[in-house]
């Protein structure tokens, strides 16, 4: 079988269905094409958190063009996607890491975000419940938000159908096929092939897979991360907990069902696809919590599960046209695909559109040097 | 049954839970209005409050497995983790679109398959803080 479309997309996560929306809004035929199911891989394992607060200036120009499109996008897709703006909260425990958070805030304030450093006080009257022992102060945006990463994609992909496009289930690409050097189409595992003029690389962590496809090195690798949420309960309190100690931790309250949902970042890293949950995280997690706010210790935990961070070599996103002629790629979020999504794809559809998006994003470009990493990673 | 023991957050729930049929019944759940809803009203999920017309509107919209309703719809995401609803939603799916429910892949079983206290799963946790400054990722 052979069909064709303007844009063939790899990957229903929520960059592939962004991207591809943004894309068939432009007027483009877009076809997304998942292996799994929409939300299988990175997307559907995210706790849902949305922030501006970052170090790396385009990082943090783009962010703040996706909160402002996250206040619209129930409005835009016709889907409740749970925006909520509840603020991010980052805890300092020590001078470095206070440093560390005063010199974000003043790159992030030359951009106009509404972004403070306060004292432990305030911060235990904008969480509740929070323990403040030995807490130096914390890095506060109450324009952050968070929203559900599920209601998001497939709001995206409702839309590219409604648009004209479709997605197709069931389909792992096994072969991009050159005409010289521009890609002019794939073909999945079934022998199905897909013409296209372009093609977007959203596999996510396994974007290099895709890649090498077509002789493109994408240096992703995942990183395995673990979550765990809890039963709903009444509000407790509004921003995401951002406690970056070594055995810290970070969790937000869910704003329409009320279910706490929350991570941390192991000290020692877990390469590879292996997202199998551990009894380390889930009594763990629990501990760091309830260490944190006392009073959530009667709160029930419901179910822990593990998902994959596509980790950049710098994390930042890796972005832009490949040395193969309308192959794409948008992939190395490291951690942060969600959030970026909203921005970064429709960056994405002007910038393989007209070839220049309305925020350059060359510093994210797969082409860049390697250098400066994300100090609020 | 569980009882309704101390108030504070726990005695708290029911509302929560209230609040939330609320929204459903109110539509913010459902995904394309143009699809009548004169399907049936029966409850499947009755931890995420969901009805048989939303499951069939949900497959018949193109989401032919349990991993993709459960992600549109949160069945198996509550509070019995599927014991409930997923043979249900199995049964569903193989009436829309003959897919046999017997041969249908099953959501991955989350632990702890009982719901349990943070107190009491954190009372395991080590206090061994490791002092190395690593690298901090997320959220």
């Amino acid at each position: 079988m052979r069909t064709s479309a303007d844009v063939v997309v790899v990957g229903a996560g929520v960059i592939g269905a962004a991207t591809g929306y943004y894309l068939a809004k432009q007027g483009l035929k877009v076809l997304v094409l998942e292996r799994d199911f929409p939300c299988a891989g990175s997307t559907g394992r995210c706790i849902g958190g949305i922030r501006a607060q970052f170090s790396h200036d385009l990082t943090i120009r783009v962010m703040m063009e996706s909160v402002r499109m996250f206040q619209g996008l129930t409005d835009e897709l016709g889907e409740d996607v749970e925006w909520y703006q509840g603020g991010y909260l980052f805890l300092a425990y020590d001078d470095k890491r206070k440093q560390a958070f005063l010199d974000a805030i003043a790159i992030q304030k030359t951009y106009g975000l509404d972004v403070s450093y306060i004292t432990p006080d305030e911060c235990a009257k904008i969480a509740p419940g929070l323990d403040p022992t030995g807490l130096l102060g914390g890095a506060y945006c109450p324009t952050d938000g968070q929203a559900n990463p599920f209601k998001v994609t497939y709001g995206y992909l409702e839309g590219i159908k409604r648009l004209g496009g479709g997605l197709v289930v069931g389909c792992e690409v096994k072969q991009v096929n050159k005409l010289g050097d521009k890609v002019v189409s794939v073909t999945d595992a079934k022998g199905d092939e897909y013409a296209c003029n372009m093609l977007l690389n959203a596999a996510g962590c396994w974007a290099d897979e895709v890649g090498a496809m077509s002789g493109v090195k994408v240096p992703v690798t995942a990183d395995r991360h673990e979550s765990l949420v809890t039963e709903a309960v009444e509000r407790v309190f509004d921003p995401m907990l951002v406690d970056y100690r070594s055995d810290g931790c970070y969790f937000v309250q869910h704003s329409g069902t009320g279910h706490f949902i929350g991570c941390y970042t192991p000290v020692k890293l877990v390469p590879g696809h292996n997202v199998d949950a551990t009894d380390e995280f889930i009594t763990e997690m629990p501990r760091r919590m309830v260490r944190l706010v006392p009073k959530l210790a009667g709160v029930k935990v419901l179910r822990q599960w593990a998902g994959s961070y596509e980790m950049s070599p710098d994390g930042n996103p890796l972005c832009g046209e490949t040395s193969v002629r309308g192959l794409y790629v948008s992939t190395g979020m490291s951690g942060h695909g969600f959030m970026f999504a909203p921005a970064l794809g429709k960056l994405m559809a002007e910038q393989m559109v007209s070839g220049r998006a309305s925020i350059p994003l060359d510093e994210f470009f797969l082409s860049r040097n390697f250098g400066k990493a994300e100090a609020l990673k | 049954m569980r009882k309704k023991r101390d108030k504070g957050i726990k005695g708290q729930r029911d509302k929560v839970v209230r609040s939330r049929a609320k929204a459903t019944r109110s539509g913010t759940r459902s995904l394309d209005p143009s699809i009548s809803r004169s399907l049936s009203s029966v409850t499947v999920c009755r931890c995420e409050e969901v009805s048989e017309a939303d499951v069939r509107r949900v497959i018949r919209m193109g989401y032919h497995s349990l991993e993709a309703v459960k992600r549109v719809l949160r069945t198996g995401m509550g509070h019995c983790q599927g014991r409930g609803c997923l043979k249900l939603v199995a049964r569903l799916i193989q009436e829309e679109t003959g897919i046999p429910a017997a041969g249908q892949r099953q959501p991955f079983p989350r632990p702890p398959l009982k719901p349990l206290p943070l107190g009491l799963l954190g009372s395991f946790g080590s206090d061994r803080s490791d002092t190395s400054d690593k690298s901090d990722q997320g959220a």
